[in-house]
């Protein structure tokens, strides 16, 4: 049984020209420049020397504390340096600049093919860790943090997220419909790794075909993997809401999804951390869809980690003149870049090129209260713009301004165009800072 | 991977998410209500004639340059294309008499707009519905140019209905002496009787329905002692054909609320195309409908008055007399003075509903829609802070 999660709407969904394509392979780029920030927390630590030959699947960065993430190459080459690429967030971070020999040769000392059964948890959670392992939905927050939950926590079901509710963007449905027993036994694997009995994988119900090769998959391997179709409503990926669907759980203010006793991953996530368990590859490649009204051969394609956005773009028929925007993720949470200068990272996974007016003149609040009927938090999302535009913290915060977690329903539906989610980011940072501060 | 200065300068634009937007705007919304007010606008020239024109343009003309002028001299970016300020016009212009003079019309349309909405802040600031608190200004400061409520001249128009009520067993004449209580009955017949021979009469005044249902509570008989003894009955009991007048908008009242089946017709759409929500219109209907149904009503027999047994009031000349339709559909919806919430929005719209007819059932005006929903539109704070929604996560306890 499925429960219908507060608000959310349902955008063009715009994803028929990627849909039916299979997974292609991205050109070998020239080089790569792989990003050393490419995870929620510490930048990882360099490892590697200019000049040094580097082989695919070496270590080139490793982690810098416990929320951290390990980098690999991602192709075989010579390392050139330390240099500084965009992070999609905008500002500027070190990267390892990699000149590919085109060889594509693997490091020997990462090809282990175990036998995945054996593993314990413990072993799931190193070898997951070793591989620099992150929330490929976009998040990128460190997988073996997630699957180190504290002793204290009971977790009884993962959750894997294949709701892929952001309109335009494919990837996890190809890779879903491709990769299925992967995905499936990777789900084993993290599910032997918290400790749960029950595992389910939500998505929705525009990917009949996925849906189909998993539930296939789940009888052929004989596990007990749920499959759940929900329909398309987004933000249906945001894990306190898909917890909701699937589960009627909600996930308390302020707290994580293991304090409602379920641990959410990505199913690329899953996808990856089987490659690792079983053939000991690290985390190099992702599906990226690349796709727009600025591209002219939309795709959906494995694309090494750090290949240059620009590279990339030129295989699919990027038409400069035809793209005003370019996005990092999908359209309704996802960052404008500025310019090709940037690298593809584990969050990557999707690059949209959108014809879209420069900017939305906004006008005054008509208090129509859409953004109420839409808001999956339950707030007031026109009341907190008040807030934000005339500086009212103390009110905003009293407005539980803290529990917007950005889907961005608030903006779209807002016939005022008011940017309500960015002065309700804005307004969440300064209560940040100012807790920050009480707290010195 | 330095870049050159002309790599470096900017390619895209960088706004924030969301990337796409809901194709619905505010100058949408406003022109969708206009339209949807043009049907019951169009019936009012139609069955009043080109007069009522009048104070349609000049409310407008009013609204939209009082609009224009005090943003411009606030310095700030010109908001007379959202189209509120034309909606605020032909809504107040709706409610007022179709024989209004030009200059009524302007003083009611700076009123609303400087007084209802600018003075507030504009779009959005504003707490009562400007067009409603631009007649309320005008009720009280002119109270004789507002009562004076017409009957249509009704043409061509007139002669078409009235063959239809011929056919339905009566004749527009019969029907306006049956349901006129007042002492010009007579009057009131034979003048009926001359727009039927159309017999060149432009204009006609007379009591509206309501004004039919309602009898002015000084009737009472006081005795020796200085204490009312008898209460005249408040309202009469219509018949079903001045029933069908009324919604028809064959009758006499404000200009654009005389024929409520385009209302509904205009609001239907506005439900459809998703401009105002569905949970104001019914509850405020629906509970104006049950009091006018439930509470006894006076009705007529020879010279003396009888009042309705218990739920058997008129509640059918309730919903189509005066501005009922117009409030429901046009004047409760206006986002700006109502709650936030669905929950508020039913306790908004039920008391938009109770107030109207506490006011025609015991209030000395024979209409309340207007100060109903500006009474509520006070209370939509209060509504608002009590109809909080529950934040996703709150309530539930950490595992």
């Amino acid at each position: 049984m499925n429960y219908r999660f507060h608000g959310g709407v349902h955008p063009r969904e715009n994803k028929d020209r990627t849909m039916d394509l299979p997974l292609a392979k991205a050109e070998p780029p020239p080089f790569v420049a792989i990003s050393f920030s490419q995870h929620i927390g510490k930048p990882a630590t360099p490892l590697v020397k200019p000049g040094e030959r580097i082989l695919r699947g070496q270590m080139i960065a490793e982690q810098t504390g416990y929320v951290s993430a390990a980098a690999h190459a991602s192709i075989s080459g010579i390392a050139r340096g330390v240099v500084q690429v965009r992070h999609p967030l905008g500002f500027l971070v070190d990267a390892l600049k990699i000149e590919n020999d085109g060889l594509d040769e693997w490091d020997p000392a990462v090809k282990i093919e175990r036998d995945v059964d054996a593993l314990s948890p413990g072993e799931i959670r190193k070898i997951v860790q070793g591989a620099g392992i992150v929330g490929m939905g976009g998040a990128t927050f460190p997988s073996h943090v997630k699957l180190s939950p504290p002793p204290e926590k009971k977790i009884d079901t993962l959750i894997l997220n294949g709701a892929e509710c952001e309109p335009y963007l494919t990837a996890d449905d190809v890779l879903m419909r491709e990769f299925p027993e992967e995905i499936l036994r990777g789900a084993e694997l993290f599910k032997k790794a918290i400790g749960a009995g029950r595992a389910i994988v939500g998505l929705e119900d525009n990917k009949p075909r996925a849906a189909a090769a998993l539930k296939a998959a789940a009888d052929r391997l004989g596990s007990g993997i749920e499959i759940a179709q929900l329909p398309v409503r987004y933000p249906q990926g945001a894990e306190k809401q898909l917890i909701y669907a699937l589960l009627g759980r909600e996930t308390p203010s302020g707290g994580l999804p293991m304090d409602a006793g379920v641990l959410v991953h990505n199913v690329a996530s899953a996808y990856s951390g089987y490659e690792a368990c079983a053939f000991g590859y690290p985390l190099t490649e992702r599906v990226v869809t690349v796709t727009g009204p600025g591209i002219g051969k939309p795709a959906n394609l494995w694309v090494r980690i750090g290949a240059m956005a620009g590279q990339l773009l030129d295989q699919c028929g990027f038409d400069p003149a035809a793209t005003r925007k370019l996005i990092v993720g999908g359209p309704m949470m996802g960052l404008a870049m500025r310019d090709l200068e940037w690298s593809v990272v584990k969050g990557t996974n999707g690059i949209l090129a959108l014809d879209d007016p420069a900017a939305y003149c906004h006008r005054a609040c008509i208090r129509c209260g859409r953004c109420i009927e839409g808001c999956p938090a339950g707030l007031l999302p026109c009341i907190l713009s008040n807030y934000g535009e005339s500086d009212r913290l103390a009110e905003a915060e009293e407005y539980n301004a803290r529990d917007c977690f950005e889907c961005g329903v608030c903006a779209y539906v807002c016939p005022s165009k008011r940017p309500i989610v960015q002065w309700i980011r804005m307004e969440k940072a300064e209560i940040n800072r100012k807790k920050q501060m009480e707290v010195k | 991977m330095t870049m050159s200065a002309e790599e470096k300068k900017l390619l895209f634009n960088v706004n924030n998410s969301p990337h796409i937007r809901d194709g619905d705007t505010t100058p949408r919304i406003m022109g969708l209500v206009c339209l949807a007010l043009a049907p019951a606008l169009a019936w009012a020239l139609l069955a009043f004639g080109w007069y009522a024109i009048v104070p349609v343009f000049f409310s407008v003309a009013a609204c939209v340059l009082t609009e224009w002028a005090i943003v411009a001299w606030r310095g700030l970016p010109r908001s007379i294309d959202d189209g509120s300020a034309v909606v605020t016009g032909l809504l107040l212009a709706a409610v007022c008499p179709p024989n209004l003079p030009w200059w009524a019309a302007v003083v009611g349309g700076v009123f609303a707009i400087g007084i209802g909405k600018q003075a507030f802040g504009g779009l959005g600031h504003n707490i009562w519905n400007p067009a409603l608190l631009g007649r309320a200004f005008m009720q009280a400061s002119m109270p004789d140019r507002m009562m004076s409520g017409e009957w249509p001249h009704l043409g061509l128009a007139g002669k078409w209905w009235n063959n239809i009520f011929h056919y339905l067993g009566g004749s527009f004449s019969e029907i306006a002496g049956r349901i006129n209580s007042n002492p010009d009955a007579v009057t009131r017949a034979s003048m009926a009787g001359a727009v039927d021979a159309a017999s060149g009469v432009d204009v006609m005044t007379g009591a509206t329905l309501l004004d039919a249902m309602h009898v002015p509570a000084a009737g009472g008989i006081v005795d020796a002692a200085g204490n009312v003894a008898y209460h005249a009955p408040k309202a009469l009991s219509p018949g079903w054909s001045s029933i069908l007048y009324g919604w028809l908008g064959v009758e006499g009242g404000s200009l654009g609320e005389v024929s409520a089946v385009l209302l509904v017709i205009g609001g239907l759409y506005l439900l459809r195309k998703k401009v105002i929500p569905w949970d104001i219109p019914f509850f405020f209907i629906l509970v104006a409908a049950v009091l006018g149904w439930a509470f006894p009503q006076p009705y007529k027999i020879g010279d003396a008055y009888a009042y309705t047994p218990w739920f058997q009031g008129p509640w059918l000349a309730h919903l189509g007399a005066g501005g009922l339709m117009l409030g429901a559909f046009f004047m409760a919806t206006d986002m700006v003075t109502g709650p936030l919430t669905r929950k508020g929005r039913i306790i908004f719209a039920c008391g938009c509903g109770v107030m109207t007819m506490v006011i025609r059932l015991f209030g000395g005006y024979p209409e309340g829609v207007c100060y109903a929903i500006l009474l509520m539109n006070t209370c939509v704070p209060l509504i608002d802070s009590l109809t909080r929604p529950r934040v996703f996560g709150t309530g539930v306890k950490k595992q």
